[in-house]
């Protein structure tokens, strides 16, 4: 059984014009001691993924209509407030992008560490305090006891971001959920960063949903990937598959935006053109239609499932693509496909 | 390239002249200081010395708050330089009255970071494009609007968008209109101070094309400021890395990236993420310790020194200057990485 079983989530928001899917039908799974990541570009989903995971969202402004989220494999959709409390606070940590909007301004870093371990793990202050020194040494914070009276003004971003991860950390949950953590950090800190909750995760054995928007950070953490376009998973893959031989044009898209550091310089990027679908108005077919070279009649009639392309044996990797799959009128790509500078048309 | 060439100049790439020269420039911001009346001096850019050529993109790269924009700003006179100069096509922009660099700064030209809080929500989209003109310009309403829709045209904004309000774009195509705002009025130079770091990725990249073709249409000389280390290897000519107010190194950009020689460069290029799991799980990181000093109280000597895992005691009482052993490579660094061993390497200039 794995430790989170996301099934076919729907989250809804309140919109203008009544209310608008932000998250549609969106399934996957987190192992324990794994890091998965959710990859995607900014407004598919990926923060109300994770804040339906943690039952963030809550009407007036969203409601979850439907699916299930499995933890430990019991439900936590259904769950009553107080079981829910029991669970986020030691079963799930959340930590997000900006730590100052979970941080209290005016309260100590060691005030709000040591609340949190009284709280849910019913320390007595002297322990708790011990505890919260322990916590700081181990993000690597220096100078931890007199750290501890600190407030969050008087820390970098790099430092919040590491106080966030003590804090996420200090329950000792079997999952943590990291939004963005480190898209607010220079390259040097988000170093810092990742490699810090890397071996933390590894030491401590807790299951990691990455989530970013940063292809080149998710080879280095994850050993799973999805990646999410206009409010659904597109493809799923193990990391080394995803990056080797990826089948969805979308993620050949994504690939083909981003100059790299280790290939020759010269030739242009290659874009993907147009901009993500807006929630109120999603293409009928597959959502990456109006953007895709490779889109036959058949893309815009109909939406694709997330399914295995044909012929595909041997791999777990999944993908949302007319073009990959063994039906009638579809499959008409392959790998090599990814690097075609005239797509093949059809008629 | 059919630029003339000028009797006598810096050692150039190509021998080109350097349109824009810029020495030991500071400027200085006045913060309010804990516990004290007097506001307190911080020192955001501390003596750079940069070089553009014409029709070369020269990126600037650093971390946040090393002082790529204030440096940008102060260039373009948009503040007033604490010490040094700005020299752009042998005019000390420095010197320059209030009216003159007016007519100057037709000429040069600036893109920002947040397309959104740059335009005035309540003008259309062909008002903040032809804007510029109202400035530098005599021209007439009629050739205004006909130089905004071929402006539209060149930056790939649909010209059906001319009515229309900035809030009914999305963010790639606002910053079309934040470069044809600094494109309409045929500048020679164009400071771009982070055009792409507030955009997706795929969206980043089609922003990334058009500016290189922009550029080199209109053979453009450019400053590009950015923090996306492969962005800017892949559009840039030449690159200035900046940490805490200085320039710690500037090369061409093959050579900064395969012989980085500040220990800053070689920590800041290992830092970034590579789109491969194979390399990166091989990969060895140089992880620096700690966070960048506060530029209210720099470190003494090189201000480098605080992270640096070479440093010595020479490091905390002596300032490296910006030398250059090889030719067009400059480090500050009292310990740099060696130059390249390279056997066609021209004599260097005395
Ligand atoms: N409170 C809200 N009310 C209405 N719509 C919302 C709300 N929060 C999010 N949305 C919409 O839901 C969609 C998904 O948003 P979400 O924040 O999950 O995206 P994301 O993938 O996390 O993006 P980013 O990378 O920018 O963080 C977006 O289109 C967004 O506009
Ligand atoms: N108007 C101002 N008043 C006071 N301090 C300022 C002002 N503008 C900038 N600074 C300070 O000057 C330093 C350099 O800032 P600058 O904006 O030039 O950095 P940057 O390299 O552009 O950073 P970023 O990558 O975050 O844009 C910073 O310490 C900043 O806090
Ligand atoms: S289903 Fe069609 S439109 Fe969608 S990604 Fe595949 S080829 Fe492109
Ligand atoms: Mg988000
Ligand atoms: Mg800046």
């Amino acid at each position: 059984m794995p430790l989170l079983e996301v099934q076919d989530l729907r989250t809804e928001f309140r919109a203008a014009q009544g209310s608008v899917t932000a998250v549609d039908g969106v399934s996957f799974s987190v192992d324990a001691g794994e890091m998965v990541a959710l990859v995607g570009e900014s407004g598919c989903g990926k923060s109300a993924t994770a804040q339906s995971i943690m039952g963030l969202i809550v009407p007036p402004i969203g409601r979850v209509t439907g699916g299930k989220v499995l933890f430990e494999g019991r439900d936590l959709l259904t769950m009553k407030p107080r079981e829910l409390r029991a669970v986020r606070g030691k079963g799930i940590a959340m930590i997000f992008q900006d730590p100052m909007t979970s941080l209290n301004p005016v309260l100590t870093i060691g005030k709000q560490l040591t609340e949190s371990l009284r709280l849910h793990l019913s320390l007595n202050g002297r322990a708790a305090r011990a505890r919260a020194i322990e916590l700081l040494e181990m993000v690597r914070i220096p100078a931890p006891e007199t750290r501890l009276s600190s407030y969050p003004h008087q820390f970098s971003g790099g430092m919040r971001q590491r106080v966030m991860i003590a804090m996420a950390l200090s329950c000792r949950p079997r999952l943590i959920l990291a939004d963005e953590i480190t898209t607010a950090l220079d390259v040097t800190i988000q170093a810092q960063i990742l490699d810090l909750l890397r071996d933390l995760a590894a030491e401590t054995g807790t299951a990691v949903l990455f989530i970013t928007h940063d292809l080149g950070v998710v080879a280095g953490m994850a050993e799973r990937v999805n990646v999410m376009y206009a409010g659904q998973i597109v493809e799923r893959a193990t990391t080394a598959e995803l990056f080797h031989r990826p089948q969805m044009p979308y993620t050949w898209g994504l690939l083909g935006s981003v100059p790299r550091l280790d290939q020759a310089r010269g030739g242009k990027l290659r874009p993907i053109a147009g901009q993500p679908p807006e929630l109120s108005a999603m293409p009928t077919g597959c959502r990456f239609q109006p953007r895709c070279t490779h889109a036959h009649d058949l893309c815009a009639e109909s939406p694709p499932a997330l399914t295995a392309a044909r012929g595909d044996t041997g791999h777990a990797q999944l993908t949302r693509c007319w073009g990959m799959q063994d039906v009638p009128r579809g499959g008409w790509l392959s790998l090599d496909d990814r690097h075609a500078d005239q797509p093949k048309q059809e008629k | 390239m059919s630029h003339p060439t000028p009797a006598a100049t810096v050692a150039a790439p190509g021998d080109r002249p350097a349109l824009l020269q810029v020495r030991d420039l500071a400027v200085d911001f006045k913060v309010p200081a804990k516990g004290s009346l007097r506001p307190a001096n911080l020192r955001a850019v501390a003596g750079v010395d940069l070089d553009a050529y014409r029709g070369e993109i020269l990126g600037v790269v650093g971390e946040s708050g090393c002082g790529k924009s204030t440096t940008g700003r102060a260039i373009l006179q948009l503040l007033k330089p604490s010490q040094g100069t700005v020299t752009f096509d042998g005019v000390e922009l420095t010197a320059l009255g209030r009216g003159r660099m007016r007519a100057m700064r037709r000429r040069m030209q600036m893109i920002f970071q947040d397309p959104y809080a740059s335009l005035n929500p309540r003008m259309t989209i062909g008002d903040l494009i032809e804007e510029p003109l109202l400035v530098h310009s005599r021209a007439t309403a009629r050739e205004r609007r006909a130089k905004a829709l071929t402006t539209m045209d060149l930056v790939g904004l649909s010209t059906r968008w001319h009515e229309r309000y900035p809030h009914e774009l999305s963010g790639g195509q606002r910053q079309r209109v934040g470069i044809a705002r600094a494109l309409v009025s045929d500048p020679e130079f164009v400071v771009a101070d982070e055009p792409v770091s507030a955009l997706d990725v795929s969206i980043q990249a089609q922003i990334v094309n058009l500016l290189e073709s922009l550029q080199e249409e209109l053979g453009l000389t450019m400053m590009f400021i950015a923090h996306d280390l492969a962005v800017v290897r892949h559009l840039c000519d030449r690159i200035a890395v900046m940490y805490l107010g200085t320039v710690v190194e500037t090369a061409g950009c093959e050579d900064l990236y395969t012989r980085p020689r500040h220990p800053y460069t070689q920590a800041l290029l290992s830092a970034v993420p590579i789109p491969d799991p194979l390399i990166e799980t091989e990969r060895r990181r140089r992880i620096l310790k700690g966070d960048v000093p506060s530029p209210l109280n720099p470190p003494t000597g090189c201000r480098f020194r605080t992270r640096c895992w070479k440093a010595q005691d020479i490091c905390e009482t002596q300032t490296p200057a910006l030398t250059s052993e090889a030719a067009g490579h400059q480090v500050a660094c009292h310990f740099p990485e060696p130059p390249a061993p390279e056997p066609a390497a021209p004599p260097a200039h005395t």
